[in-house]
């Protein structure tokens, strides 16, 4: 017991003099008055000290404590919580965006045409707060012609032009230009209803365009 | 304590107030308000960073 | 001895800041606004040491983290709004000012709310 009184008794001394002490480094305006109140409490619950060992009252005293802070912090971790959940759905798009890519990448493999020669765009929904975030709008691909490969592709489709039409004047004038159409072509379209079907889009979305 | 920040500031502040009595007798007046608006932006520039650190101290001396 | 300097460079600062204030009042603020910052963050350094040995004595006393680390915020909070304010109130904008030190006296009632509805609990459980 008299253990017990010899310590409390250093207790509120000590906290004496780190407040006298407190008092000295504290900028002298209106806040002294506010900072007074938040070390008045503080003196409060030293002196409330021996109380605390009736009945317990000391666990309760510090759940309370805790649980007050936690209901007092509870607005400021929630608007972290939009910001997080914010950046990660962006993250979450963007990873999105480059798997997409990566698998007309495959498709385009699987038609013969290697993936540096294409040039991929997506358009995608890109509001978080709208209803259709991520959906796919729209599939933009630009073959390069001026690579050996797309050139090849090329003169593939040339024989089978003349095969079925033969109409080759046409066609080699287009290759003097360096130009093709791919629009009506029989690789484009399949090229179209492969990444609608892999991509689960509208084929009117997915466009194809060779230099 | 790097003291030069001030007189860095200070200079800037006479120099740009110079330039700024200069572009006015010539009569132009926009140049002289471009003038005092760059030399405000560069010193909020030099004096952020000094915030910016002045809260870092605070924040890891008190624990917050 | 530290505080000649402190006090050469404000003297100095202040002679900067009145030549200034003719031409470019902006940056006359900004000048006596570097001031403060410079000089505060010399004395932070030097409020250290007095932090450690609260710390100590904390320590020492049996006083519990959550207390004192609740004393320390409060006078970050002090601190910090003080600054603000009067650099606002130098600059001429008294409003402002009042709204900075509003905040800070609110951010500290908000720190002192848990250990007061803790102590109001133990007063209606206390007493029959």
């Amino acid at each position: 017991m008299l253990d017990f009184i010899r310590n409390w008794i250093i207790n509120i001394t000590v906290v004496m003099i780190f407040i006298m002490l407190l008092e000295t480094i504290l900028p002298n305006s209106d806040m002294k008055r506010y900072v007074n109140v938040v070390v008045g409490l503080l003196i409060v619950v030293v002196i409330i000290q021996p109380l605390m060992l009736v009945k317990d009252i000391s666990l309760q005293f510090n759940k309370n404590v805790l649980e007050a802070t936690a209901f007092v912090q509870q607005g400021s971790v929630a608007a972290q919580a939009v910001d997080l959940n914010r950046y990660r759905k962006q993250e979450a798009l963007q990873l999105f965006e480059a798997r997409i890519k990566g698998e007309i990448g495959r498709l385009l493999e699987q038609e013969g045409i290697k993936n540096d020669n294409a040039r991929i765009e997506l358009e995608l929904a890109t509001d978080i707060d709208q209803q259709d975030f991520g959906r796919i709008r729209s599939v933009d691909i630009y073959l390069d012609g001026g690579d050996s490969s797309a050139i090849e592709v090329n003169k593939i489709n040339v024989s089978i032009s003349k095969v079925d039409d033969g109409d080759d004047n046409k066609s080699v004038m287009n290759k003097d230009n360096g130009e093709y159409n791919f629009s009506d072509n029989s690789l484009t379209s399949k090229l179209k209803n492969s990444i609608s079907k892999a991509l689960g889009v509208e084929e009117s979305a997915v466009s194809i365009r060779a230099k | 304590m790097d003291v030069n920040l001030i007189f860095k500031i200070a200079a800037i502040g006479i120099v740009v107030a110079v330039l700024n009595r200069v572009l006015n007798q010539s009569g132009r007046e926009e140049m002289a308000m471009m003038t005092t608006l760059a030399g405000t932006v560069i010193v909020l520039m030099m004096v952020i960073s000094l915030i910016s650190r002045l809260f870092d101290n605070v924040r890891t001396m008190f624990q917050l | 001895m530290d505080i000649f300097k402190i006090v050469m460079i404000g003297i100095i600062a202040a002679v900067m800041a009145v030549i200034l204030r003719e031409e470019k009042p902006e940056i006359a603020m900004q000048v006596s606004l570097v001031t403060g910052l410079i000089l505060f963050l010399f004395i932070i350094s030097k409020l250290d040491s007095v932090i450690t040995v609260l710390k100590y004595f904390a320590g020492k006393a049996n006083i519990d983290i959550l207390y004192f680390s609740t004393i320390l915020k409060v006078i970050a909070i002090a601190y910090i709004t003080e600054f603000g304010a009067q650099v606002c109130r130098d600059a001429g904008e008294c409003a402002i000012a009042s709204k900075i030190e509003l905040a800070g006296k609110v951010l500290i009632m908000v720190l002192a709310i848990p250990i007061l509805a803790a102590l109001m609990d133990i007063m209606i459980k206390i007493v029959p």
